[in-house]
């Protein structure tokens, strides 16, 4: 796909809409266009260049599927309230179809999928900030954090105590986006996910554990 | 403009007040713990906005969104999961941790156009509109007696009308009603202050139904009374 990716969405709910202005916010190079109706789809695909359908599965009780002619062959993708998507043509089957609601990783992958993991630290942030004091509280803070996750997550691992656990792992899981420490984030939102299930996997709190004291050993080098 | 930061992550906090500063939004309160800053916000401290993270201890933050004065709230989370839940709560935006400055501000600049609206005189409100089964219809204003939250959808108590049942949240019916004349009394009630009968112990008669008023609705809807005399 080409720089900037123009989306049509076809949806008639608004906060579905709402958020998927959100989404498309977070994304630097999307441009959207909402339409209400399928039957304004064509006139919107006549007047301007569009890159990707994203469409509710029903607009105004009226199914996808039958407007499939007005699309013009594009890529487009389906989403629906529930997991049973009822099945179009298969002569031009959706690219792909995801349940509402659509999340930030979701549309993203739309954009990335081929992009390239980032696993070692950077200091970026950190470098834009052009106040040594803020700076040095900033990263102390963040420091201190880190010790606190070498510290307490061994000790809560002893006492089986996993809600504690898990709102430790969320709080640094940004951080570890903060220092764009790709792979340790993923895994932090993982472990996040499945302690809300209480599953807990003593492998990967062991590999979380030692990013941490990576991250950590980082910020004491600078 | 003023703010308030609601959040138990003492890094945020701080780069929070840092873009604050530079936002010239002055920042009025900052708490870690979501009951305190309830009270701080019902009692003495009044914001344009409040940022506001989710996942906090004892009261997370969508518990405490319903029970917040009027107030612009800007949620500020790692979690991208919640946007739409937060936007259903009809907050007026939703930053992710780690939140970039240029995103920040994009957010501030909401909250000041929102501000200039509400507090430029215009004519007080006389209708709303309200969806049901995806069409609007016009409501008087002074039609209303009160409006009672059900589960999602909100039931509005009109005078001598059948009660009409909305797909909304209590916050946002109450976000469009005129302040002067409506008050949250309970979780789940909004009444019209000028349709009240009377008001005994903890109860308020409007026409014949009896709405309660909760704990800590009673001070604030009293003060008010005093003012009205």
């Amino acid at each position: 796909m080409k720089e900037k990716v123009h989306i049509l969405y076809i949806e008639d709910d608004t906060l579905d809409i709402r958020n998927l202005e959100w989404l498309a916010d977070q994304v630097d190079h999307v441009q959207l266009t909402i339409c209400q109706s399928f039957e304004k789809v064509a006139s919107i695909l006549s007047a301007n260049t569009i890159d990707l359908i994203i469409t509710d599965q029903y607009v105004k009780a009226d199914h996808y599927s039958n407007y499939l002619s007005h699309f013009k062959q594009l890529d487009y993708i389906v989403l629906s309230n529930t997991t049973d998507l009822k099945k179009s043509t298969i002569l031009y089957p959706p690219l792909k179809s995801f349940k509402k609601p659509l999340t930030l990783d979701v549309f993203k992958s739309l954009f990335e999928a081929n992009s390239s993991q980032k696993v070692a630290s950077k200091y970026d942030y950190f470098d834009t900030i052009t106040d040594e004091e803020y700076k040095e509280r900033l990263i102390s803070l963040l420091k201190s954090e880190f010790e606190n996750v070498l510290l307490a997550v061994p000790k809560l691992l002893n006492d089986n105590n996993l809600e504690e656990i898990r709102q430790i792992v969320h709080k640094v899981s940004s951080k570890f986006s903060l220092l764009q420490m790709k792979e340790p984030f993923d895994l932090a939102r993982n472990i996040e996910k499945e302690l809300t299930i209480d599953v807990l996997s003593n492998d990967k709190i062991q590999l979380l554990l030692e990013n941490t004291e990576t991250a950590f050993t980082y910020l004491n080098s600078k | 403009m003023n703010a308030i930061i609601i959040d138990d992550d003492p890094f945020y906090v701080e780069v929070l007040i840092d873009y604050c500063n530079k936002a010239k939004v002055e920042v009025v309160g900052t708490y870690n713990e979501s009951m305190n800053a309830l009270s701080a916000l019902k009692e003495k401290i009044e914001a344009d906005i409040v940022f506001l993270d989710i996942h906090m201890p004892i009261l997370n933050g969508f518990e405490l969104l319903d029970s917040l004065p009027n107030t612009q709230v800007i949620i500020t989370t790692q979690d991208d999961t919640k946007a739409v839940k937060a936007f259903d709560h009809n907050v007026l935006d939703f930053l992710l941790k780690p939140i970039e400055f240029s995103r920040f501000i994009k957010s501030i600049s909401k909250a000041e156009s929102k501000t200039k609206n509400v507090s430029s005189p215009t004519t007080e409100t006389e209708h709303i509109f309200v969806n049901i089964n995806k069409k609007l219809h016009r409501l008087e204003i002074k039609e209303i007696d009160f409006i009672e939250s059900q589960g999602n959808y909100v039931k509005i108590h009109l005078t001598g009308k059948n009660p009409l049942m909305v797909h909304s949240t209590l916050k946002s019916v109450k976000d469009s009603l005129p302040i002067s004349t409506f008050m949250q009394v309970h979780r789940s009630f909004i009444l019209n202050l000028n349709k009240i009968v009377d008001i005994e112990d903890n109860t308020i008669v409007i026409n014949r139904s009896v709405i309660p008023i909760g704990k800590s609705y009673r001070e604030k809807l009293i003060n008010h009374l005093k003012l009205l005399n």
